[in-house]
């Protein structure tokens, strides 16, 4: 019994025949969910030491053919300024997963909080919070993005923040969802009887329980908001050049497309790549803690 | 004769059954159901209380109400001579440490993700501490409840059906109350095994001069470990008095016919059986005069259109029946008995 | 047992293991029983016996991780362990049905009661006014009032009594052989337990079918049954005549399984007998006898060795090496 958990809610967790190493069995067994951990993996480690191993620098232009079709010197070929695709390929993951972590980060903490507080809280409360969480969501994502965009003109942050207010209403829905399923749970129940108030009962006997599920749901969001950014990128509202970011250069391609398709294609691979990979792994994922789906209980 | 411990009178629980737009729109004057219905009994110091009765008859609810979980209607809990139910949430927080309870799921009841250390020392964390070594008090919970130390370490979903029970105990017991309540505690456990948590309530009632709560439909238990009983239909009590006069001289048709309904292991056991027939009737649905009457053997006129009044019989034996028992009950006996 | 003829079911030698990440469990080993035609046998026994694996393994809706790892289910003479799915469908319902634990969720909560009882005579080559018929005919049968209207309503109008009773009508609709219940009435109040187990009673005298009751109800099973199995851990420790079982218990572990029941003590106790210890680890099994950790009366042959069944009586068997000794004591 190496997992040790401390009535503050964090987890501890022993290397060692612990929950841990059973769920990496487990996911071992997965062959979908090893191809998607792989990929994950690539693409975290190639946007972490993009530094280290880009062939070239993404941002230089080079003196040679431009729009160059895949060759040795240049694997993905040239874009139309004369810069190796496959740099800017590489270096634009940074910008992917820079999105992705802080818009999921901020998404999640927010979502997660304004959920927990809707399916625990008073019924107007709960029905207050719902206007909000549809009335955010009926907004078309790029009228909203052009909104922002007009206030604080088009950026990484501009991006993130238009994505993340946008992800905010779907965790918080399911937290809500599971919280209120919860709250009529015994154990929550006898913890009343005890007299431990709402805030000690949502931080640690509801908090922990719904967090799972809802992890995993993010990290299946993640090509989606990669998606999105590129999409916003691709519109002039995301990343402003020189920066590499998928959805420029899908953008620059785009226009360069009757010249030469490499482009595109290079700039699409990844997102393909990122969505089959967080995809598989997240459903590995999923199966792996869904109780049901368990054979040791 | 002193305080009693717990003191519950009169005391009357409400559910609302739709909001107040939709009783309006369906014509509904009153939308409520009436769980508890104008109850009386008290606890003294080390005395066990049976409230024994059928799913829906409203002994959950009593319990909750007392534990201050649902709110009174109307009547009053009074614990060592306050009135609980006259308290803000904030006055009542203290005596949460003088009453605990357990409830009926036994793994069910505790948090899946807390260790048993965690769970059985959640009381002290909840009400403060002060400077008490956490790991020590529960090492000396589970000692009393007869767990190993290293239990201490297991998640619920490790647990059998009477180890979380023991867990269940333990945490009741933390912060040394007065009066358990506690809700169907054999429920779900092999027969084997349900003597184990019985035997711990004698046992720490004797060790600790415990008041108990026990709230069962289980009839065998109740004889064994109850100084008293209390018989419930339709959120009333029909019957209440010491356990071992209401099993051999019951007075009321629904205790009779509950003392009948347990069958006997045994193939040659005569059936003198009381038949019950049909169901509890709906809550929404509550019958008319003597609410037992749609499923009374012996009912009459009178029982369809007057409910009858609470009647004494001998010391603190009392019922509500027009037309009660008057011979032993002889229940299911052997041919050589 | 009965053995007049061939029996209606004979369970011969059945061992079933589940797979889990912690290695096999050998959840039934070697079990045998024999349920006559129009006789009621009860399966008793405590959680984790495996009283429910056989009932599923019989009727053949057991996890993807069950693997039967020997013996034989021989019903009306096939064997039906390795029968085709298509085969095995075609008993279920016709021949063979159920009643489960729990009523509440037994039932397709969206399909009228009719409609469900309609379906379920699916085979039957008559036409739907007869099955009408039949279905009304059924629930009076089971004490359902009013049941012409009552076909239109749907589950969640009825109560836990009622569904129960309509889930046995359900099963007896077509008319089986053999009937499986698991634990039908534990979810029910003990007067709604009477009462069906009184219904099941004058139902089986009336349709001479065979009854499987899986129980851990010693009273119900001694007033509903004719032949009682008594189940430990995974294995058949007893079986007879519920007479053999409730008055001569002849196994170690049926004895104190009848003292613990509160409802045998005549005397009203403070101190209640129960069993000690825990059932043993069915992924790492011991030697010798199952009961051994836990028996009052162990000895050291007990630890070595697993004891066969013997005989007590006709028709009477227990596992435990105490027979032979008594045997060998005997004159």
């Amino acid at each position: 019994m190496s997992t040790a958990e401390d009535s503050g809610g964090t987890r501890r967790k022993t290397v060692g025949d612990g929950a841990f190493m059973q769920h990496l069995r487990q996911l071992s067994r997965d062959q979908l969910g090893m191809l998607g951990l792989i990929l994950v993996l690539l693409i975290v480690l190639g946007a972490i030491f993009a530094d280290w191993i880009v062939p070239y620098d993404p941002l230089k232009i080079y003196a040679g053919p431009r729009l160059a079709p895949p060759s040795w010197e240049h694997w993905f070929g040239t874009d139309q300024l004369g810069r190796d695709v496959l740099s800017r390929v590489i270096a634009g993951g940074r910008v992917a997963l820079q999105v992705a972590i802080a818009t999921l980060a901020a998404a999640l903490s927010v979502g997660l909080l304004l959920g927990l507080i809707a399916g625990y809280g008073p019924r107007w409360l709960d029905n207050a919070l719902l206007l909000l969480f549809d009335a955010v969501r009926s907004f078309p994502i790029i009228i909203f993005a052009l909104a922002v965009v007009t206030l604080i003109g088009p950026s990484l942050y501009t991006v993130i923040l238009v994505v993340a207010i946008t992800s905010i209403p779907n965790y918080a829905r399911i937290v809500r969802t599971q919280t209120q399923a919860m709250r009529t749970n015994e154990f929550i129940l006898a913890e009343r009887a005890m007299g431990a108030g709402p805030a000690r009962i949502l931080a640690i006997h509801i908090l922990p329980n719904v967090i799972g599920p809802l992890l995993i749901l993010a990290s299946m969001d993640v090509p989606l908001v990669i998606s999105v950014e590129a999409g916003l990128s691709f519109l002039g509202m995301g990343v402003k050049p020189p920066t590499p970011s998928w959805g420029t250069i899908l953008n620059d391609g785009y226009s360069y497309i009757r010249n030469s398709p490499w482009p595109v294609i290079a700039g699409g691979i990844p997102i393909i790549l990122v969505t089959l990979g967080f995809t598989f792994l997240g459903e590995a994922l999923r199966d792996i803690f869904d109780p049901k789906l368990r054979k040791d209980l | 004769m002193t305080t009693p411990l717990l003191k519950v009178d009169d005391l009357r629980v409400r559910f609302r059954t739709m909001g107040p737009l939709k009783a309006l729109a369906k014509g509904v004057p009153d939308p409520y159901i009436d769980a508890v219905c104008g109850v009386s009994f008290d606890i003294s110091e080390g005395e066990t209380l049976g409230l024994v009765g059928e799913s829906g008859s409203g002994k959950s609810t009593i319990a909750r109400a007392i534990m201050g979980l649902v709110p009174a209607e109307s009547g009053s809990v009074s614990f060592a001579g306050t009135d609980l139910t006259a308290l803000s949430p904030r006055r009542f927080a203290p005596y949460r440490r003088d009453m605990a309870m357990m409830f009926q799921d036994p793994v069910g009841s505790l948090s899946p993700r807390l260790t048993v250390r965690s769970l059985i020392t959640e009381p002290f964390r909840i009400h403060g501490t002060g400077d008490r070594d956490l790991d020590q008090e529960a090492r000396r919970l589970l000692k009393m409840v007869g767990l190993n130390e290293d239990f201490a370490r297991r998640f619920p979903h490790q647990l059998s059906g009477g180890q979380a029970r023991r867990v269940g105990v333990a945490r009741a017991l933390a912060l040394n109350p007065k009066l358990i309540i506690a809700d169907e505690p054999t429920a779900g456990l092999d027969v084997s095994v349900q003597g184990e948590i019985l035997n711990l309530f004698a046992r720490l009632q004797d060790e600790l001069g415990l008041a108990i709560l026990i709230i069962t439909h289980n009839l065998n238990v109740v004889r064994h470990i109850t100084d008293r009983m209390a018989i419930m239909y339709l959120g009333r009590f029909v019957e209440q008095g010491p356990t071992e006069e209401v099993f051999y001289t019951p007075r009321h048709p629904y205790t009779e016919a509950l003392l009948s309904a347990n069958p006997e292991p045994d193939p040659d056991a005569v059936l003198d059986r009381i038949a019950i027939s049909g169901e509890v009737p709906s809550l929404m649905n509550r019958p008319s005069g003597c609410e037992f009457h749609t499923r009374c053997l012996y009912a009459q006129g009178k029982c369809r259109t007057e409910a009858p009044v609470l009647t004494e019989a001998g010391e603190s034996h009392s019922f509500t029946c027009h037309y009660p028992l008057t011979t032993a009950h002889t229940g299911r006996t052997k041919a050589a008995s | 047992m009965s053995a007049a003829s061939d029996p209606l079911l004979d369970v011969r030698g059945l061992s079933l293991d589940f797979g889990s990440p912690r290695g096999r469990i050998h959840a039934l080993r070697n079990v045998s029983l024999e349920v006559g035609a129009g006789r009621v046998v009860g399966i008793v026994g405590e959680s984790g016996c495996g009283k429910s694996t056989l009932a599923y393994s019989i009727i053949g809706l057991l996890a993807a991780n069950a693997e039967v790892v020997g013996g034989e289910i021989v019903f009306s003479g096939r064997n039906l362990i390795g029968l085709p799915d298509s085969e095995m469908r075609a008993l279920r319902g016709r021949e063979m049905s159920m009643i489960f634990q729990d009523p509440m969720t037994a039932l397709n909560p969206v399909q009228t009661i009719g409609a469900q009882m309609l379906a379920i005579q699916y085979r039957d080559a008559v036409p739907t006014r007869e099955k009408r018929r039949r279905a009304v005919e059924m629930l009076a049968k089971v004490g359902i009032p009013d049941p012409e209207s009552r076909l239109k309503a749907y589950p969640h109008q009825f109560s836990g009594g009622m569904r129960q009773r309509i889930c046995i009508a359900m099963a007896l609709l077509v008319n089986p052989s053999l009937i499986i219940a698991d634990e039908p009435t534990t979810a029910l109040d003990a007067t709604l337990e009477v009462q069906i187990v009184e219904l099941l009673k004058d139902l089986q005298k009336d349709m001479g079918c065979s009854i499987l009751f899986v129980s851990h109800h010693l009273g119900t099973v001694a007033e509903l049954c004719d032949d009682v199995v008594v189940m430990y851990a995974g294995e058949v420790v007893e079986r007879g005549s519920v007479r053999d079982i409730f008055h001569a218990p002849s196994h170690p572990y049926t004895e104190a399984l009848l003292e613990c029941d509160p409802g045998r003590i005549r005397q009203k106790t403070r101190e209640l007998p129960t069993i000690p210890g825990d059932v043993p680890n069915l992924i790492d099994v011991p030697d010798g006898c199952i009961f051994r950790s836990r028996c009052p009366k162990a000895f050291d042959r007990c630890a070595r060795e697993a004891p066969a069944p013997r005989r007590v009586s006709g028709g009477h068997e227990a596992s435990c090496h105490l027979l032979d000794e008594l045997a060998e004591a005997a004159p």
